[in-house]
């Protein structure tokens, strides 16, 4: 089959084209690339023909010389002149010849090609022939191979019978070709299709038969004759194919959806291979130039006196739209078509239905351009598809009367309908508006973050959230609830991490301020959101946002309220990726606001979870972290970079570790110094004393320089009750530019944190040194933490009440009277050895439990203390061999309990001494 | 000095020693080597103990202590045999009886201290060693004691395998892991004359560190090379624990497996072909090895220790506090009466 069918098709689709209409088009399309002597000779489209030929039959001439002088290495050069001159005039031959492929040529090649063979089957000849010519002739015989291959059937038609007229031919292919006329813009692409196979088949086949000459030929008929039926193969399957797409197009709305989801994914792997094919084609020979080409000078519109009407248009731009997505297709030329189809429209004034429905098609268009999923969009594509969408939303709300949506069934497809006196439209403008933002988002993401280049994308989120407003009022106009409230998500999303200064003026002066503060608008839209979702997954992240906006703007109460409301914190494991990095975000966020409230517990809390696996990076999807233990596989790190948030919504990380170490320092440092001895402490938080631990390690400490060192530092110096020391690690200047003055309000911070570090200063004084006082005088304490008396005074009676210090306030005095009670060291540590001698009677027990199978004594062996005199008693008959045990048991007690009276006695001495 | 027998304990003892006689010189030059070198908490000094046997007693009468190795290539056993040959030309009793050991709060019991004096034992039969605290001496009661290995002991040393099962074949348990021989030391009369002398010319504050009232860093001291030691054999409980858990687990697997054979083969002689031929079942299942349990012995054992000892001192240190308490009584009652009278208004 002729690989020129796809072209000849082309031009019979469009059936009457004649010559002015080929003068027109590249006027209509001014982007066409076609350098301007080939226009001029366009235009003179006889003398084309004839110049090309002639050219053409120049380069046969001197090949033929060549092929006398055996000069080979000239015939090569003049070989790739001829190809060369041969792409050139392939434009014309496809027009003029209706692609058949010129005698004189095919005969040129055929003859060149049994030159070849003979010459390469002399192998005497060969080896006399010079070292230049003899390279010459191998490269040549290859290239010939190569290029003769496009070129099977003429030759295989010429070598039947060279004789014939080139009329016989025309004819036949003519008859051909009606076949194929009904798959219409499909031709190209099975065609190309079919082309590559046969290109990718033989090759290997050929090879190994070749230098048995005459057998070679055998194997060209051979693989020729596969080649026919297999590409006709293709050709039936693609009309399938067709067909199963115009089913799709003419499909059920219900199911439309699902179905361009599938056929999202259909073309998403289409267009895989399709650049698969693109990269084979670079590698491949000259042909394939020619062949782009060619699809290139493919678009043609309505012939200039065509009647142009809706009917037309829509025919054409389904005809635009069956291409779509195939392998052939030129995506860019896909556009501009669409473009121009949109011009034609409009100048013939068919309505604005048609306008709507083919800016539409631009729109997915542009966004079919890229081929990659994950790939970001061109700037100026991205430029264009802004345009659009804004021009075409203007247009949408400047009409009432256009209705346009998924429900719109096929057969009104835009077109006017008279009874209801409405342009019905198919298509979702908020499927593409959201479309549109993910492109967004991943155009942010392929920028350098640090790079003016990211600073000037996202100046066009201010166009993004104009096009997402004007959205919001036609879709309002529609009032479909379940719309509405994905593109609330949409406004939402793209406001909930903004800050609005605003708000805060408005909380804390009570000044009214006119405007909406973006905290209402939040609260309108999540509240609509709430009350009308229906589906599950828009409702969370509506809920997170505006939990993650309160926090924001200081709504302590607000915020954490709607957080416990929520309970997503029990559910949030079960909802997808990029809403567990919403609540991971969220929950730092509050984390966040409580620390500037004030509420170290609280922020200590939220904080926990992010900061104690050391992946903050990674939960908060703020860049990919490296991994030790296993790689990720290319797929997994696609995924995870799909799910990065881009920059300009980032949280600082060093301000959520600095905030989660100070408030965990100021928790844990009471907290160490009340439970020295306990063997039974806890860490509150791991990575707070892993840090402290570092610290440690260290012979020697300089001053601080990072941020954790700081603490660190602070931290020291608080467990030594020295308040002011801590103060100024974690107060002064390099602090201050690295983590407070990120906060909007940080003098406030500033003071709520130096408050904080006094009381807890306090608090860690009065745990760590109580035991040396006997009483202690609340003035010399307020004045040594620089603490108003009043609290000095709460704090210790909070600390009386919650039983952490022994003591009581004597009023009368103003002064603490400790009492003494707390165990010495010495009884702490048999505390502790009563606890381990606990586990270890424990596990003897389980021993001589196996020991005695099962159905020894299954009664109490948890919890065994061996205070448990009688159930010793109980047991000892039972057991015969646990003799030692117990008597050690028996003793340990006994000797804990001497040890006790003992240390009580000796506190009476000690104190009795004392007071002697 | 309380040297207490514990040969009570174990009826069927050796008796080729029941007494050890320390010359005063052996024991000064312990006391001094040991407060040279080891009185901090890592390292021991140790030393070789010369003398010679005479019935069941053993007359240890000199000694020379190890250099603390600091080369590598240091050869212990020619630098003891020169050492001896050595005070043997200067006629020195040159037999060697045994060695000795400092300590610290009486943790001296350990896997090697036993494997060592096992060896001396084995080589030279009347083998004792004596451990030596310099801590307790500087509190004013002189620690030195003699033990040797039980016959037990020793020939569980010799079996080389300290499963639970051998273990109990040796009737072995941790009290008799070792046995305390008794210490006599002997000085001539010359010696003993000079020593009534110089008691004499000891001034009165001298001595007073007996009464020394403060507990609380001994018994602290104690308490947490306890809780190490308890620590240490939960660890060990634990591992036997899963070991137990395996062997049960193994066993019903096996059963099974025996099971399944049996059936199988009842089901092919029933079809009439050959029954599967036998396997070892021990193959299949790998016996799983048994954790050794001479280490929760000795660790069994220095817990015992470290409680006699604690016992010891807190019987000691009650009778120095009702003693001191009467002292105090008749001059501090008044004062307590107030005191108590004030107490009462504070709280």
């Amino acid at each position: 089959m002729s690989r020129f069918f796809g072209t000849a098709s082309d031009s019979d689709t469009e059936s009457d084209v004649s010559e002015e209409e080929v003068q027109q088009r590249p006027t209509a399309v001014p982007t066409y690339t076609f350098s301007d002597d080939e226009e001029e000779q366009k235009r003179i489209v006889r003398s084309a023909k004839e110049k090309r030929f002639e050219e053409l039959k120049e380069i046969i001439r001197l090949i033929k010389n060549y092929k006398k002088n055996k000069d080979l290495s000239k015939m090569l050069s003049s070989f790739e002149d001829l190809t060369k001159a041969y792409q050139k005039a392939l434009p014309v031959i496809t027009k003029e010849e209706k692609g058949v492929t010129p005698r004189f040529f095919v005969q040129c090649l055929v003859e060149v090609e049994t030159f070849l063979n003979e010459l390469w089957e002399d192998r005497d000849g060969r080896k006399n022939l010079s070292k230049n010519n003899s390279k010459s002739l191998s490269t040549l015989r290859q290239k010939m191979r190569k290029y003769v291959k496009d070129f099977e059937s003429d030759v295989a038609k010429f070598k039947e019978n060279p004789g014939e007229e080139e009329e016989d031919e025309e004819a036949e292919e003519k008859s051909e070709d009606g076949s194929d006329e009904e798959s219409g813009a499909e031709g190209p692409a099975a065609f190309r299709k079919s082309e590559s196979e046969t290109r990718h088949k033989p090759a290997p086949k050929v090879k190994p038969i070749a230098p048995e000459g005459d057998e070679s030929d055998d194997s060209y008929w051979d693989s020729d004759g596969e080649d026919e039926t297999s590409s006709s193969d293709d050709d039936s399957k693609y009309a399938n194919l067709k067909e199963k797409f115009l089913k799709v197009a003419g499909g059920d709305e219900d199911k439309k959806k699902e179905k361009k989801d599938r056929k999202d994914k259909e073309k998403a792997q289409r267009r895989k291979d399709r650049e698969e094919e693109e990269e084979l084609e670079m590698e491949g020979g000259d042909g394939w130039q020619v062949q782009g080409k060619a699809t290139q000078a493919k678009p043609k519109m309505f012939a200039k006196d065509a009647d142009i009407n809706t009917g037309v248009v829509l025919k054409k731009l389904f005809e635009i739209l069956a291409a779509r997505g195939k392998k052939g297709t030129d995506r860019r030329e896909q556009v501009e078509m669409l473009h121009e189809l949109y011009t034609v429209a409009e100048a013939n004034n068919l309505g604005v239905g048609i306008a709507v429905k083919v800016k539409f098609t631009i729109i997915s268009a542009i966004f079919d351009y890229n081929p990659k999923i994950c790939d970001a969009m061109k700037p100026e594509h991205w430029e264009k598809l802004l345009q659009c969408i804004a021009e075409l939303l203007t247009l949408l709300n400047s009409r009432t009367d256009i209705v346009m949506g998924e429900h719109v069934s096929a057969e009104y497809d835009a077109e006017e309908d008279p009874t209801r006196r409405f342009f019905s439209v198919r298509g979702c403008m908020l499927t593409t508006v959201e479309r549109m933002d993910e492109e967004f988002v991943k155009i942010l993401k392929e920028c350098d973050a640090h790079s003016n280049e990211y600073v000037e994308r996202l100046k066009d989120e201010t166009r993004v959230t104009a096009i997402i407003d004007s959205l919001q009022s036609y879709i309002e106009r529609q009032s479909l609830p379940a719309e509405l409230c994905r593109l609330y998500m949409r406004k939402i999303e793209h406001m909930y991490y903004k800050f609005d200064p605003n708000t805060i003026k408005l909380l804390n002066d009570e000044t009214k301020i006119e405007k909406d503060t973006t905290l209402t608008v939040m609260d309108r839209l999540c509240r609509y959101i709430y009350v009308n979702d229906k589906e599950e997954r828009i409702r969370p992240r509506a809920m997170l946002c505006h939990i993650y906006h309160h926090a924001l703007h200081d709504e302590w109460y607000k915020a954490r309220d709607l957080m416990l409301m929520s309970h997503l914190q029990e559910t949030v494991h079960l909802l997808d990726p990029s809403t567990q990095i919403l609540y991971n975000r969220t929950m730092v966020q509050l984390g966040l606001c409580a620390f500037r409230h004030g509420h170290i517990k609280e922020a200590h809390h939220a904080l926990l979870d992010i900061q104690s696996s050391g992946r903050a990076k990674e939960l908060l999807a703020q860049g990919l972290l490296l991994q030790r233990q296993h790689e990720r596989t290319s797929e997994q790190e696609k995924i995870e970079k799909q799910r990065q948030m881009p920059f300009h919504m980032h949280i600082n990380l060093e301000l959520l570790e600095c905030v989660y170490l100070v408030s965990a320092m100021l928790i844990e440092i009471p907290y160490m110094a009340a439970h020295e001895s306990d063997a039974r402490r806890r860490m509150i938080s791991k990575s707070f004393h892993h840090q402290l631990k570092v610290s440690e390690r260290q012979a020697v400490t300089g001053p601080p320089e990072s941020m954790r060192e700081h603490v660190v530092a602070a931290s020291k110096a608080m467990r030594n009750g020295l308040w002011k020391q801590a103060h100024n690690f974690i107060i002064n200047e390099k602090m201050n530019a690295k983590v407070w003055d990120l906060f909007y309000q940080a003098d406030r911070v500033r003071t709520m944190l130096v408050r904080k570090i006094q009381e807890e200063s306090l608090r860690t004084y009065l745990f760590t040194h109580s035991s040396v006082y006997d009483s202690l005088s609340m003035a010399t304490l307020s004045k040594m933490f620089e603490l108003e008396q009043p609290t000095v005074h709460a704090i210790i009676s909070k600390m009386v009440m919650n039983e952490e210090l022994m003591a009581s306030l004597d009023e009368p005095t103003q002064s603490v009277v400790m009492h003494r009670t707390e165990p010495s060291r010495l009884q702490s540590m048999s505390l502790q050895l009563a606890d381990k001698l606990a586990n270890l009677v424990d596990n003897n027990e389980r021993i001589l439990k196996i020991r005695q199978g099962p159905f020894g004594f299954s009664r109490g062996n948890q919890n065994v203390r061996f205070g448990d005199r009688p159930q010793y008693g109980n047991r000892q008959g039972q057991q015969g061999g646990g003799g030692n045990w117990q008597r050690r048991g028996g003793d340990n007690r006994d000797n804990h309990r001497g040890g006790d009276n003992r240390d009580n006695r000796d506190n009476r001495d000690n104190r009795d001494r004392h007071n002697n | 000095m309380a040297n207490r027998n514990r040969r009570t304990n174990v009826p069927d003892v050796d008796n080729t020693i029941d007494l050890v006689q320390v010359d005063g010189l052996v024991v000064a030059k312990i006391i001094k080597h040991c407060h040279e070198e080891g009185s901090s908490a890592v390292d021991v000094a140790q030393g070789v103990l010369l003398g010679l046997v005479a019935d069941t007693r053993l007359e240890v009468t000199n000694c020379f202590p190890f250099p603390k190795n600091l080369d590598e290539n240091f050869d212990e056993e020619d630098y003891q045999m020169e050492m001896m040959r050595h005070l043997r030309k200067v006629n020195v009793d040159h037999l060697h009886v045994g060695w000795y050991q400092s300590t610290q709060q009486g943790a001296f019991l350990s896997t090697q201290f036993l494997e060592s004096q096992f060896t001396y034992q084995t080589s030279i039969e009347e083998s004792v060693v004596l451990i030596y605290d310099p801590l307790k001496t500087k509190r004013g009661f002189l620690h030195l004691k003699a033990y040797r290995l039980t016959p037990q002991a020793v020939a569980l040393y010799k079996d080389n395998d300290f499963g639970a099962d051998n273990i109990k074949t040796h009737h072995l348990s941790f009290e008799s892991l070792y046995q305390e021989i008794r210490l006599v030391i002997h000085n001539s009369h010359l010696v003993n004359a000079l020593l009534c002398e110089l008691s004499e010319m000891v001034p009165s504050y001298e001595g007073s560190q007996y009464l020394d009232l403060g507990t609380a860093s001994v018994l602290e001291k104690h308490l947490r090379s306890l809780t190490d030691n308890v620590d240490e054999l939960l660890q060990d409980t634990n591992k036997f624990n899963i070991y137990q858990r395996q062997v049960v687990k193994q066993q019903q697997e096996k059963q099974k497996y025996v099971q399944k054979r049996n059936l199988e083969n009842t089901a092919r002689q029933a079809r009439g072909e050959a029954a599967l031929p036998e396997e070892d079942v021990t193959k299949v299942f790998k016996p799983i090895p048994v954790p050794p349990r001479l280490e929760p012995m000795v660790l069994s054992a220095q817990i015992a220790a470290h409680c006699q000892q604690v016992s010891l001192f807190c019987s000691q240190a009650l009778g120095k506090l009702f003693l001191s308490e009467a002292l105090q009584q008749p001059q501090s009652s008044q004062q307590q009466t107030v005191l108590k009278g004030s107490s009462k208004t504070t709280q």
